[in-house]
């Protein structure tokens, strides 16, 4: 039952559970109607909210939350709500010593009456990216490593582990790891994707902040079986985190996913500078890229060939499995009559050549191109014969695809296209449709799979692959060449080539 | 420095309020003694309101902002401390000092004390306190670990420790470094982390061709930090500073104590060190510098 009050100085106590690091405070307020056109409605009212500790002293908050104001110290405004309750919700930082937060609801302005529908609530979280400094996480993270088996140090730009995305390479690596017996610690770009700390048996996962504290705690314990990979992240961290781990006697392996000195070009990456890069390169025990032009370009900047490799990236075993009957022979059978293309993933004009997609869709009005992804340029003029889906899971993916008579990866030709190893070319192989692609990496190399070389290849390409017939031997070729392409198989590839030799070590 | 005092008076309560993060938050969170919070600028001074309504402190100590004089109630003992040697710094801080308002001035070394009688006003010389940083004994000593937890590869290790400010000048370091047999390397401990710097020192490091000579570490805690000074002291190393003025000299300070030998060239406190591991060089004298390093290893 909801009970009206008018404000009038009321304090709420809170205690504080142990371990709390934020709380939520949700205050549902009003003004009656006859308020509405009221000059300073947005202030009508406040809540202040003081801490403290046990003995009931004030602690100091946090700077991040609150304004504050000489007469009632720590405050947020009501957003209240004319006529009907609105809610206000105000988070805050709780300090470990902290045992209560008294919250008043005041009336800031007298002439505009406000009311509380209800008191205050509060609910009270451990945030884990304020939990993950805690010794005994970390200290987790690194007891119980079997005999002969690694810490990883993954230091990334790619999410955390629990990213509902399917994961980049070190995402999908770091579970390959794992699954070694390795204990994999692992440092996304950012805290998104950060829900437990323990995402697995093996994974560990902490914001970037606490890699010192790590090494701290590794190099106290004298840990000498430890990697060090900074994967397509060379800021100025992970090179002193390089220098650092070599002169602990650890190996050190920079992973080049992509040529981030273009990724900066085009206006990603703020981060990145070229010297720091080439640092990296010239610094670390090994480097690991994804294609020969990126090896190339890493010895160009001072690798050394004897230590630099490329291993692409792959397949997950369980989605070839998955996708079997989508590379029957009734499979690629039921396409043939198919007049779709399709593509998925990001579309921005950074790389994506729209100019290049539409033009083709504009002149081949009989072929349908269906794209999902996330990131196309507003007001684009897009064809009838284009359908953008946007996002879409990787389920709905599965059903969309098998109405496609084809994949496309149709980028702009640039350094930035050169260096990729396209993930979407293993899906679309895996669901079992030819691809048309512009030159990039080794996916020459790969079955069921064209080139174009110019704009006007990329048309009869299409035209080609739609009037076309599958063979039986390409179905062979597709199922050889997917079987050697598991991330689990990527992963024993690292380990050995950073052991020297042998598999599993 | 701060954290330091925090240890060395454990009976204390410190409140540590910082206006910027310069890394090194988790070493203060540590101290039982201590509570530390970063606040930005603009709030500072409600927030300084607030906490001396409830809190009531016995002094306020306050560094590199004279401003903050003026946002704490009249009753509250009020002591300033001087620590930076860059002139233009200085007197801006005693240009926009309340001096009316402060009780106490601290400075960490006699040359300072000289230094700062002779720019304030007349009237407050009586105010200046020589009170020398504290190093922490427990953790900058020469007691040996048996393990090594650095590896120099067989090279003869040079220490440089600090900002990449014009002030530090890490670029003397740079260029001593390319003077020298290659058997020396530069490690090069970095209390700085803005890209823009860091590049910076690694282009001039690669013009001159010593990147293979070259380590950069970040965030080191104060025991690797001293593990890095006694490990270099048994492979020969010497810490170098090339810094162009020191109000007290913390790092040559922390290397002495760790047993390892300093060149460095002679400014501002660095002589009331007094100890004989500390060879100093006319400052700016480059080639100077580089020969002092080498008869450190002749035994000169």
């Amino acid at each position: 039952m909801v009970t009206e009050s008018m404000i009038e100085d009321r304090e709420f106590i809170f205690d504080v559970p142990p371990g709390s690091t934020r709380a939520t405070i949700e205050v549902s307020s009003f003004v009656p109607v006859q308020f509405a056109e009221a000059k300073d409605l947005r202030k009508a009212a406040l809540v202040s909210v003081h801490l403290t500790d046990s003995e009931g002293e004030i602690v100091i908050p946090s700077d991040d939350d609150l304004a504050i104001s000489k007469k009632v110290g720590p405050y947020s405004y009501l957003n209240s709500g004319v006529g009907k309750p609105q809610t206000t919700v105000v988070d805050i930082s709780v300090p470990a010593e902290c045992a209560r937060v008294i919250v008043t609801a005041r009336t800031w302005v007298k002439e505009i009456e406000t009311y509380l529908t209800a008191a205050p609530k509060i609910t009270f979280e451990e945030d884990p990216a304020k939990n993950l400094l805690m010794k005994s996480q970390i200290n987790e993270a690194i007891k119980n490593i079997r005999p002969a088996k690694k810490v990883i140090i993954l230091y990334t730009t790619a999410p955390g582990m629990d990213h509902p995305s399917l994961g980049l390479r070190p995402n999908r690596l770091a579970r390959v790891f794992a699954q070694m017996g390795h204990r994999v610690i692992f440092f996304p770009f950012g805290s998104a994707g950060i829900e437990n700390t323990r995402y697995a048996e093996n994974i560990y996962q902490f914001t970037r902040d606490i890699l010192p504290e790590l090494n701290d705690r590794l190099s106290r314990l004298g840990a000498s079986n430890v990697v060090f990979i900074c994967s397509s992240f060379p800021d100025v961290n992970a090179i002193a985190a390089t220098d650092l781990a070599k002169s602990f006697g650890w190996n050190t392996v920079y992973e080049v996913r992509d040529d981030m000195e273009e990724f900066n070009r085009v206006g990603y990456s703020k981060w990145y500078h070229r010297r720091l890069e080439m640092y990296m390169a010239q610094r670390s025990n090994f480097v690991v890229t994804v294609s020969p032009y990126l090896a190339r370009k890493m010895v160009m900047m001072g690798a050394q060939e004897s230590t630099t490799t490329v291993i692409p990236n792959g397949v997950d075993r369980e989605f070839f499995t998955k996708t079997a009957g989508l590379r029957t022979a009734e499979a690629f059978s039921s396409r043939a009559k198919s007049r779709t293309i399709g593509y998925i993933g990001h579309l921005t004009p950074s790389w994506f050549d729209w100019p290049l997609v539409l033009q083709t869709a504009r002149k081949n009005p009989s072929l349908q191109f269906e794209i999902i992804g996330h990131g196309a340029p507003n007001n684009i003029n897009i064809p009838s014969n284009i359908n953008l889906l946007g996002p879409r899971t990787h389920d709905e993916f599965l059903v969309i695809s098998r109405g496609w008579r084809m994949g496309i990866i149709p980028f702009r030709k640039s350094r930035l296209t050169y260096s990729v190893d396209p993930n979407k070319l293993y899906e679309y192989l895996c669901v079992g449709i030819p691809v048309v692609s512009a030159r990039m990496a080794s996916v020459d190399t790969a079955p069921l799979t064209r080139v174009y070389y110019d704009d006007a290849q990329f048309a009869d390409l299409l035209v080609e692959n739609v009037q076309g017939y599958f063979k039986y031997e390409d179905l062979e070729s597709l199922e050889d060449y997917l079987s050697k392409c598991f991330w689990d198989q990527r992963g024993n590839e690292m380990m050995s080539f950073i052991a020297g030799g042998g598999g599993d070590n | 420095m701060l954290r330091s005092r925090a240890v060395a008076h454990p009976a204390e309560k410190h409140w540590f309020l910082f206006e910027q993060n310069w890394g090194g938050l988790e070493e203060f969170n540590k101290l039982a003694n201590a509570t530390t919070r970063i606040i930005s600028g603009g709030q500072l001074q409600l927030y300084i309101h607030y906490i001396t309504k409830n809190i009531s402190f016995d002094e306020v100590r306050i560094t590199s902002n004279p401003i903050l004089i003026g946002y704490f109630p009249s009753n509250v003992k009020i002591i300033y401390e001087f620590h930076t040697s860059n002139d233009v710094i200085l007197a801006r801080e005693i240009y926009q000092m309340a001096w009316n308002r402060v009780d106490e001035v601290w400075v960490p070394s006699n040359w300072m004390f000289t230094k700062i009688k002779e720019l304030i006003p007349l009237g407050h010389e009586k105010k200046i306190i020589v009170q020398k940083n504290i190093i922490d004994a427990s953790i900058f000593n020469e007691i040996r670990k048996e393990s090594c937890l650095f590896d120099f590869e067989g090279s003869i290790p040079l220490i440089w420790i600090g900002r990449f400010d014009l002030g530090k000048n890490v670029s003397d370091f740079i260029k001593t470094l390319s003077l020298l047999p290659d058997e020396y390397i530069g490690v090069v401990v970095s209390l700085d982390s803005d890209l823009l710097r860091m590049t910076e020192v690694l282009s001039e490091a690669l013009a001159f061709g010593l990147w293979s000579r070259l380590r950069i570490f970040l965030n080191l805690r104060p025991w690797q930090l001293s593990e890095l000074n006694r490990q270099a002291a048994m492979h020969n190393g010497i810490y170098c500073s090339t810094s162009l003025g020191e109000s007290f000299g913390y790092t040559v300070a922390e290397a002495s104590y760790c047993g390892l030998p300093t060149v460095a060239y002679d400014v501002g406190a660095l002589r009331e060190h007094n100890t004989d591991l500390i060879r100093f060089v006319d400052v700016g004298d480059l080639f100077g510098f580089a020969e002092e390093v080498l008869s450190v290893r002749s035994g000169e």
